[in-house]
């Protein structure tokens, strides 16, 4: 492999990468407050993919606005979801609520994905570019996909400053760290958490976004993008979104350079693999001792 | 055999149950020759749902784990029974090859996943289910890949009928058999406490495998009668998330943990889904997802009530 091929890999590895890594910070973000593992995260990204082509296929001159109003859309889609079918269950039993979360969560990605299905009829839904191809040397780094690192760079870092320096950030925090303290001294839990679930939503659909820009999307994506990303969350630990963006940044970067030389069939397969063994391996966090979690 | 010595469990009328059993065994077998083959597809499906169900719930009801994994050993058990027959065997010895072969590698599997607790054993089973697929997607030479495998029409469905009735009496009947043995109450004391379970002395991981290999062989057999019956295996529906769902979903719809509790689920749920097949057929997943939401939040009600100590 020549120093040409390695780095167009790269790239591409690291576009794949930023996707896996925005829907895993969104999930982190849940996570770490909730302690909710959220199986519907994918099926909000496949139906926000697919709204913003229909969008497009109207009104072909406002993407600027889409990318907006989508993302903003689905964050009252999910803040909707979440007081309706998770709210009550988590005031009821924060600490129990983990299995009875993946139910509900695995039962909206079902709905989520009967309805992408009948309104669209078994579609793959894709966009085509807008920007031209930009050629340095050997390497050719098409221009939507530029535009979209870029964005996922601005959107990283803005989330990183929302939860560092602003108020709500810090009750989330706040939250994540020490839910009982954080309730005394007057932080809402199920606000805070719905907002929390929102902006998860959004991140989400923006995802969406990204994906439909980059590759096609189907309704069947949602579910295993979902559990990738859920992987990598888990193995990072509660607690930190640093962790699982570069989670996801390897996740994409090894997929894609492991595509090349076997296949993406079987990229995907070594992937989830290696995945479950670290699961199966460090079930606390890879980066969490036993003794930090309170297991062993 | 220590862990299946049984404590005779008590029967209020045996002969009056010994009746009903055997007239409903003779109207399961005479009901395709009195309402030809659409009685014996849905009867299938049906004992094929009961079968999934109640094996299902040694490890989804009995152990309480959420346990998404069950349509591995369904698909593995397809894919086993469909290749064996293509190689010439015969249906019953296909399907306890499948039932074997799907042994060892529940008993492998039980090690790294009984690691895992709650939420994270439910995605590793999910993974695994997923991983399941894609292999057989991945092996063209081996399972025809994407495309699939067809086999030779089944020249006799009655005896896979028959054998279909068989694999769902002697699963409900080892089910009940289990309930009342002092392995079955290992589960369930595993169940309520794991802790307290290993400090009384109970072998929580062998305990654990017995139940997950329990539950895996007649998941195989189901799946291996089912690719006989549609003589077509692919993995997107062998490795499908409705293999894991459906049981999941019949065993926590009424009392998982309980023979007629599955049972009973499986009949109402089959039959609700038939209904909708052949009425409004893309509600399917909505129904599945409906369900799970409702269970989901009585799950989370229940467990609220339990740690406050009040029952409901």
């Amino acid at each position: 492999m020549d120093l040409a091929t390695f780095t167009q890999l790269l790239l591409s590895g690291l576009l794949l990468g930023g996707i896996y890594a925005m829907v895993a910070v969104g999930l982190a973000l849940c996570f770490g407050v909730l302690g909710l593992l959220n199986l519907a995260h994918g099926a909000f990204l496949v139906l926000a993919g697919f709204v913003f082509q229909a969008v497009q296929g109207f009104w072909p001159a406002g993407t600027l606005v889409s990318f907006i109003m989508v993302p903003l859309f689905f964050a009252g889609l999910g803040w909707l979801a979440f007081r309706c079918f998770l709210q009550s269950s988590l005031r009821r039993s924060p600490q129990d609520f983990l299995v009875p979360a993946l139910l509900i969560t695995l039962g909206l990605a079902f709905i989520l994905e009967e309805g992408t299905l009948t309104l669209w009829d078994r579609s793959m839904a894709g966009i085509v570019s807008q920007f031209d191809t930009i050629r340095w040397g050997h390497i050719y780094l098409p221009g939507n996909r530029l535009v979209v690192l870029i964005l996922m760079l601005t959107i990283s870092i803005g989330l990183q400053i929302w939860l560092t320096r602003t108020d709500s950030g810090r009750r989330l925090r706040a939250l994540s760290q020490e839910p009982t303290g954080a309730t005394l001294v007057g932080i809402s839990l199920t606000r805070e958490t719905g907002i929390a679930f929102a902006m998860a939503t959004a991140l989400a659909a923006m995802a969406g976004l990204f994906y439909v820009t980059l590759f096609t999307v189907s309704p069947h994506l949602g579910l295993p993008l979902t559990l990738k990303a859920l992987f990598i969350v888990v193995i990072s630990g509660s607690g930190s979104l640093t962790r699982p963006l570069a989670g996801g940044l390897a996740l994409g970067t090894l997929e894609t350079m492991l595509a090349a030389p076997f296949g993406a069939h079987w990229a995907n397969f070594i992937s989830i693999c290696l995945l479950l063994v670290f699961l199966c391996w460090r079930p606390q966090g890879l980066f969490i001792s036993k003794r930090e979690a309170g297991i062993g | 055999m220590f862990y299946l010595s049984v404590r005779h469990p008590k029967l209020k009328q045996p002969a009056l149950l010994l009746i009903a059993l055997s007239g409903l065994i003779l109207f399961l077998l005479l009901a395709p020759s009195l309402w030809g083959g659409y009685a014996r597809i849905l009867l299938f499906t049906i004992l094929l749902y009961v079968t999934m169900a109640v094996s299902y719930d040694v490890v989804g009801g009995m152990l309480g784990y959420l346990y998404l994994g069950h349509g591995l050993f369904f698909g593995l058990g397809a894919y086993i029974t469909a290749l064996a027959l293509k190689n010439g065997q015969t249906l019953p010895l296909a399907l306890l090859l499948g039932a074997f072969l799907v042994l060892p590698v529940a008993a492998f599997l039980s090690l790294p996943l009984f690691r895992l607790q709650g939420a994270v054993f439910a995605l590793a089973t999910l993974g695994l289910l997923l991983l399941g697929g894609q292999l057989a997607s991945n092996l063209p030479d081996l399972t025809g890949g994407a495309a699939g495998l067809s086999l030779p029409p089944n020249t006799n469905p009655m005896l896979t009928y028959s054998l279909a009735l068989l694999l769902a009496l002697a699963t409900v009947l080892m089910h009940w058999l289990l309930c009342s043995s002092s392995l079955g109450l290992q589960l369930s004391s595993i169940n309520e406490n794991e802790d307290m379970a290993e400090s009384v002395g109970i072998n929580c991981a062998k305990v654990k495998r017995l139940a997950l290999i329990i539950s895996a062989v007649p998941a195989a057999m189901a799946g291996g009668l089912h690719a006989r019956e549609i003589s077509f295996v692919i993995p997107a529906e062998a490795f499908g998330l409705e293999n894991s769902l459906a049981p999941l979903l019949m065993c926590l719809l009424f009392k998982p943990g309980t023979t007629w509790g599955p049972l009973l689920g499986a009949l109402v749920l089959s039959t609700a889904q038939e209904f909708i097949w052949t009425t409004v057929p893309s509600f399917r997943l909505s129904l599945y997802g409906i369900l799970l939401i409702f269970i989901g939040m009585q799950r989370a009600r229940r467990s609220y009530h339990w740690a406050l100590g009040t029952k409901h």
